[in-house]
């Protein structure tokens, strides 16, 4: 149940990668709050706002029962430059 | 109705038939406001004036400095120590002299930003801080106007369209204020000097679109680019009805707004408070004179005042000034609005030296 996350600006720089392969059935322990979870997988973003996207998706959650189907995270911060 | 030098001047692109004649009357009927003329405002103003669009507003209180030659492709280097917003409009008027363009030499905060927007149909946010982000954000919906959006971050950029036929908006994507971890200084971090160029051109496209009543418009979408390795992605996102914008605008925007205030008379005057330890908070922006240096002073600019706000003492008066009394007032809005401050007093009539010297004697 391997999945890509992918990391966006300032998110990426603060990881130092731009994004991992992970197993979601142990990566991701609260399926209802993917922020929390990525926050705790990474201390780095512990103080950081972002929001999650699900296979192009904005959510915050897995949909447990097709969890499995899951191909791709992505991990947006907000930009400010202008 | 276009002139025979209008027909010539837009005749590669009357010949498209998603343009045609009439959606070219149509962009010469157009009004767009332009937050930001740096780098997403130059390529979004100097495309959106030769596309003829015919009511342009551009918002900018900079100047124009060596380091923004890089990438803000409307100024040259005599210009620098220029107004960015007077210089584009010169630039934009030789482009195209069909159109009609007014510089506001002034930064967008609560108490101007729905006086200057009620008067455009698209708004497009070219700024470069979150405090003018979520204001615009909120006046357009406030006004019902379509917000296209373009920020950038190093290498990337995102691009989208928000309240665009009543569809999500940008508090959708991202509802509140972000942490303070989140926040980096864009003179700090740097940027690809083509990439504003890049993603201000799409920010022009989606305007140019939208007047001409085309498909496929960004809402509902975020666009992110990457300039390192080409990728285009995208992330689809509704409408969060969780979100009371009721509340929202009625904080940012409601005349019923309650402060303290005091003059420069009044608080010397005033017994009552000159036994009371008092703490002067000064949110003009770093390198504005006259410059104070004394116990008890805190310098937190109005663009970091979100930011640095855990900075403020809440037990105990602070007076808040800057030159005028005006973005003083602006400051003490959002901390009592926004972070429970009811300890800020406006200094109305601004700071001098010749207060700053008074005050020190009464001590």
């Amino acid at each position: 149940m391997e999945c890509k996350v992918i990391y966006f600006g300032l998110i990426a720089e603060k990881l130092a990668f731009d994004s991992e392969e992970i197993d979601i059935e142990t990566a991701i322990f609260d399926k209802s709050n993917l922020e929390s979870s990525f926050k705790k997988r990474h201390f780095q973003l512990s103080e950081m706002t972002f929001k999650t996207a699900v296979d192009g998706v904005l959510t915050n959650e897995i949909d447990t029962e097709n969890q499995s189907e899951i191909k791709e995270i992505a991990i947006l911060p907000p930009f400010a430059g202008g | 109705m276009l002139s025979d030098l209008e027909l010539k001047y837009y005749s590669r692109q009357i010949l498209l038939e998603e343009i045609g004649l009439k959606g070219q009357e149509k962009l010469k009927s157009a009004k767009v406001l332009v937050i930001g003329a740096g780098g997403l405002g130059c390529p979004v103003l100097t495309y959106l004036a030769a596309a003829g669009v015919g009511d342009i507003g551009i918002v900018d209180n900079d100047t124009i400095d060596i380091s923004n030659l890089h990438r803000q492709i409307l100024y040259s280097y005599e210009e620098i120590g220029k107004s960015k917003a007077e210089i584009a409009k010169i630039k934009l008027e030789k482009l195209n002299p069909f159109i009609s363009i007014e510089a506001f030499k002034l930064r967008l905060g609560i108490d101007n930003a729905l006086e200057i927007i009620k008067k455009y149909d698209i708004i497009v946010d070219c700024s470069d801080n979150y405090q003018t982000r979520f204001l615009v954000n909120d006046a357009a919906i406030f006004l019902n106007k379509i917000l296209v959006y373009g920020s950038i971050y190093k290498f990337e950029g995102q691009v989208s369209v928000f309240n665009f036929k009543n569809g999500p908006t940008y508090r959708c994507l991202f509802p509140q204020f972000p942490l303070k971890e989140s926040l980096v200084n864009c003179s700090l971090s740097g940027v690809i000097g083509v990439l504003p160029g890049i993603i201000g051109s799409f920010q022009a496209n989606e305007v140019v679109k939208i007047i001409t009543e085309q498909n496929n418009i960004l809402s509902g979408k975020l666009m992110i680019y990457n300039a390192k390795t080409n990728n285009s992605q995208f992330i689809y996102f509704e409408k969060n009805s969780s979100i009371n914008y009721d509340e929202i605008i009625k904080l940012h925007f409601s005349n019923e707004i309650q402060y303290s205030e005091t003059s420069k008379k009044e608080l010397l005057e005033l017994e009552k408070i000159m036994k009371q330890e008092i703490l002067f908070l000064d949110v003009r922006e770093i390198g504005e004179m006259p410059t104070f240096d004394f116990e008890n002073l805190l310098k937190i600019p109005l663009s970091i005042v979100e930011m640095e706000f855990s900075k403020i003492p809440k037990n105990k008066k602070v007076i808040v000034f800057c030159q005028s009394g005006n973005r003083s007032k602006q400051a003490i809005i959002l901390l009592e609005k926004f972070y429970n401050f009811e300890n800020l007093v406006n200094l109305t009539d601004g700071i001098s030296e010749n207060f700053i010297e008074s005050w020190k004697k009464k001590k």
